[in-house]
C-alpha cells in the first residue's frame, strides 16, 4: 500500500493534449474516483499510472518511488478493466493465479491467496470454469480476484461496471466498496457513472478537457461546485441554469431575469458590493424546486411539458420561455402535462456563477454552513 | 521439409504479424506496405535471383535450399496480423501488468486465441510446401533429398508407357495426397471456423 502522487503530469497524443498540468495526491488506503465525460482524459491518467501509456512530461510516484518511466510489471499495480480482460483459454483459477505464477510465488502461497480472494468474492464454485461459461458479474469478480491476489500497492479500476446491467451494477458496486475497505489498498477508480462517483469514493476528482475542475468529498462537490461545468456534470438530473443579473435591493441583492425576480436578502455567501450589477448564471438543483400553490414573488411560472414518474419522485420538465427546467418533486405533487405550473425555489441552496463560469459564492464548509432541508416534523 | 517450413512460418510469421499489428515503432506503416507489396511479385520473377543466391551460398543439394526461401510468408503475416488486430487491447495490457514480456504475450496469450488462423496458415503453408515441384527440381539433384512430388515427377518423366507404369504413378499420387488430407481432416474444425468468422466479424 502506498501514496500516489501526480506532479504536473501532461500527456500528448501527437498534437493533441489530453491531460495537462495534472496534480493529485492520493493518500495511502484512499479510494479516489476520477469522473468526467468521454475524452476528458480520466482513463489516460489511470493508464499512465499503470505504465500502459507513456508520460509526456511530469512525474508519477507510487510511495516514494518515481515510477514515471518504469514498465508496468515493475510498478506493483493491478488493474480491473471494463471488458474484464480475462484470458479466455484459462480457467478462473488459472486467470487469478497467472500473475503470481509469473512472479514465481511459491505454489502453497498461490493456493492460499486464490482461496482467500475466492472466499471474499464468493468465487469458489466457479474456479474451474472458463470465462465463457460464466456470467458478466462472475467474470468481473474473477477480474477483481486477479487484482486482489497480487496484493499490489495500488488498485486501478477502469469503468469496471459499464458492461453490467443496472441490478448487477448495484451489487458489484457494493462488492467493490466492501473489498476495498477490507483490504485497505489505495485505489483509483474511473467512471462516468454518477451513482458510482457519488457512492464509492472518499474523494471525487472531476475532469474536463484534461484538467482538474474540482477535487473534494462527493457531497462537497455536489453541494458546492466550483464552476458551471462541475455544477452541470455532477447530479442527475443536472442542475438548472438561468441567466440574469444581480441588482442591489434595499437590504441586499436580487437576482433578476426575464422570468424571475428573486430577493437574496438572506444570502450571506455573496459579496453585495462586489457582485452588484454583475451578469450571472443562477444554478438550482432539481430537488430545490418545488410546486408552488400559486404564482408569486420568487416563483417561476411555465408550462409542464413532461412529467416522468419514477416512483417516489417525479421529474417535472417545465418550459419557461425558451428554457426547460427540471424539478424533482414527490410524485403526489406532480401536475398535468400542458397545464401552467409555478415552481418555488429553496433560496438556501442557490448557486451563482460569474461570466467566466466560476462560482461567486464564498468558499465554506457545506457540511456545517448549509442548513439543508428542514427536517420533517413528527407530530 | 513441409513440417519444418510450416513451423517456421507459424513462429516467425506470427512474431512479424504481432509486431506489425500491436507494437508501435517507426516504419511500421512502411513495413506493412512492403508486406502487401511482396504479394504482388510473382514467384516466377524471383526464381532465378533466389537460385543464384542459393548457389552463391553453396546450399545447392541441401535441406537449407529447400527450406530457407519459404521461412517467411507474406500471406501468413497478413492473415495473422488481421486476427491480432482484433484481440482486445485490454488483454495485452492485462498481460503486461501480470508481468509478461512481448514474446510471452504472443505465445501464451495470442496463440491460444489464434488457433483458427494458425490452423489455416498451417494447412495452406503445408500444402504449398508439400506440393512444391519446381523449386526442388532446381536446387536438388541428390535423390536422398528429393521431395515426394519431385520424385514422382522424375519417375513420370523417366518411366515408360503402359498400364503398369500408370498404376504405379497413381499409387504414388495417392501416397502423395494422404498427408495433406490427414492434415486437413485433423485441423478442419479450426480451418472452417476461421473461414466462417471472416464473414461474421464486423
Amino acid at each position: 500500500m502506498a501514496n500516489v502522487t501526480f506532479e504536473h503530469v501532461r500527456k500528448d497524443f501527437g498534437t493533441t493534449t489530453v491531460v495537462q498540468d495534472f496534480n493529485l495526491q492520493v493518500s495511502d488506503g484512499e479510494l479516489v474516483v476520477l469522473v468526467g465525460g468521454s475524452g476528458c482524459g480520466k482513463s489516460t491518467i489511470l493508464r499512465m499510472l499503470a505504465g500502459l501509456e507513456s508520460v509526456t512530461s511530469g512525474t508519477v510516484r507510487i510511495g516514494e518511488r518515481d515510477v514515471t518511466h518504469l514498465p508496468p510489471r515493475e510498478r506493483d499495480v493491478a488493474m480491473v478493466f471494463q471488458d474484464y480482460a480475462l484470458y479466455p483459454h484459462l480457467t478462473a483459477r488459472q486467470n487469478i493465479s497467472l500473475g503470481l505464477r509469473l512472479r514465481k510465488v511459491p505454489k502453497p502461497e498461490i493456493a492460499r491467496r486464490v482461496s482467500w480472494a475466492a472466499g471474499i468474492l464468493e468465487l469458489e464454485p466457479f474456479l474451474d470454469r472458463k470465462p465463457k461459461q460464466m456470467s458478466g458479474g462472475q467474470r468481473q469478480r474473477i477480474a477483481m480476484g486477479r487484482a486482489m491476489v497480487r496484493e499490489p500497492a495500488v488498485f486501478l479500476f477502469d469503468e469496471p461496471l459499464s458492461n453490467l446491467d443496472a441490478h448487477l451494477r448495484g451489487q458489484m458496486r457494493h462488492e467493490i466498496a466492501r473489498m476495498q475497505r477490507r483490504v485497505g489498498t489505495t485505489t483509483l477508480y474511473v467512471t462516468h457513472d454518477q451513482v458510482e462517483a457519488m457512492t464509492l469514493g472518499d474523494r471525487l476528482v472531476v475532469l474536463e478537457g484534461g484538467r482538474i475542475q474540482q477535487v473534494g468529498a462527493p457531497v462537497d462537490v455536489y453541494r458546492a461546485p466550483t464552476n458551471l461545468f462541475v455544477a452541470g456534470f455532477i447530479g442527475t438530473p443536472p442542475m438548472n441554469f438561468l441567466e440574469g443579473g444581480l441588482e442591489r435591493e434595499r437590504d441586499g441583492l436580487a437576482f433578476v431575469s426575464d422570468s424571475l425576480r428573486l430577493s437574496l436578502s438572506a444570502e450571506q455567501r455573496l459579496d453585495t458590493t462586489a457582485h452588484s450589477g454583475q451578469e450571472v448564471t443562477l444554478g438550482v438543483r432539481p430537488e430545490d424546486l418545488a410546486c408552488a400553490d400559486m404564482p408569486g414573488p420568487g416563483t417561476i411560472t411555465g408550462h409542464l411539458a413532461l412529467a416522468e414518474v419514477l416512483g417516489a419522485t417525479t421529474h417535472l420538465h417545465v418550459e419557461v420561455g425558451d428554457r426547460r427546467l427540471i424539478a424533482a418533486v414527490p410524485s403526489e405533487s406532480s401536475g398535468v402535462e400542458g397545464d401552467a405550473i409555478s415552481l418555488s425555489i429553496d433560496r438556501r441552496r442557490l448557486h451563482f456563477f460569474g461570466a467566466d463560469g466560476s462560482s461567486l459564492l464564498r468558499r465554506h464548509d457545506p457540511r456545517t454552513d448549509d442548513p439543508g432541508p428542514a427536517p420533517a416534523s413528527h407530530a | 521439409m513441409g513440417s519444418r517450413i510450416t513451423f517456421s512460418v507459424l513462429v516467425f510469421g506470427s512474431a512479424a504479424a504481432y509486431a506489425l499489428a500491436r507494437l508501435s515503432f517507426p516504419g511500421r506503416g512502411f513495413l506493412n506496405a512492403v508486406t502487401i507489396a511482396v504479394l504482388l511479385v510473382p514467384a516466377q520473377l524471383t526464381l532465378i535471383p533466389t537460385y543464384t543466391l542459393i548457389v552463391q551460398l553453396g546450399w545447392v543439394d541441401s535441406y537449407a535450399a529447400l527450406i530457407a526461401p519459404y521461412v517467411f510468408n507474406a500471406t501468413a503475416i497478413l492473415i495473422l496480423r488481421q486476427f491480432f488486430l482484433q484481440v482486445p487491447r485490454s488483454l495485452m495490457d492485462s498481460a503486461r501488468l501480470d508481468g509478461m514480456g512481448e514474446l510471452r504475450i504472443l505465445y501464451t496469450v495470442f496463440w491460444p486465441l489464434a488457433k483458427a488462423p494458425l490452423a489455416t496458415v498451417g494447412i495452406l503453408t503445408f500444402m504449398g510446401a508439400w506440393n512444391e515441384v519446381l523449386w526442388p527440381l532446381l536446387v536438388v539433384r541428390d535423390e536422398q533429398l528429393m521431395t515426394l512430388p519431385q520424385l514422382l515427377t522424375v519417375f513420370s518423366l523417366g518411366g515408360g508407357a503402359g498400364p503398369r507404369a500408370l498404376a504405379t504413378k497413381l499409387a504414388a499420387a495417392m501416397v502423395l495426397v494422404v498427408p495433406v488430407v490427414a492434415a486437413f481432416a485433423f485441423l478442419q474444425r479450426y480451418f472452417i471456423e476461421s473461414m466462417a468468422s471472416t464473414g461474421t466479424k464486423g
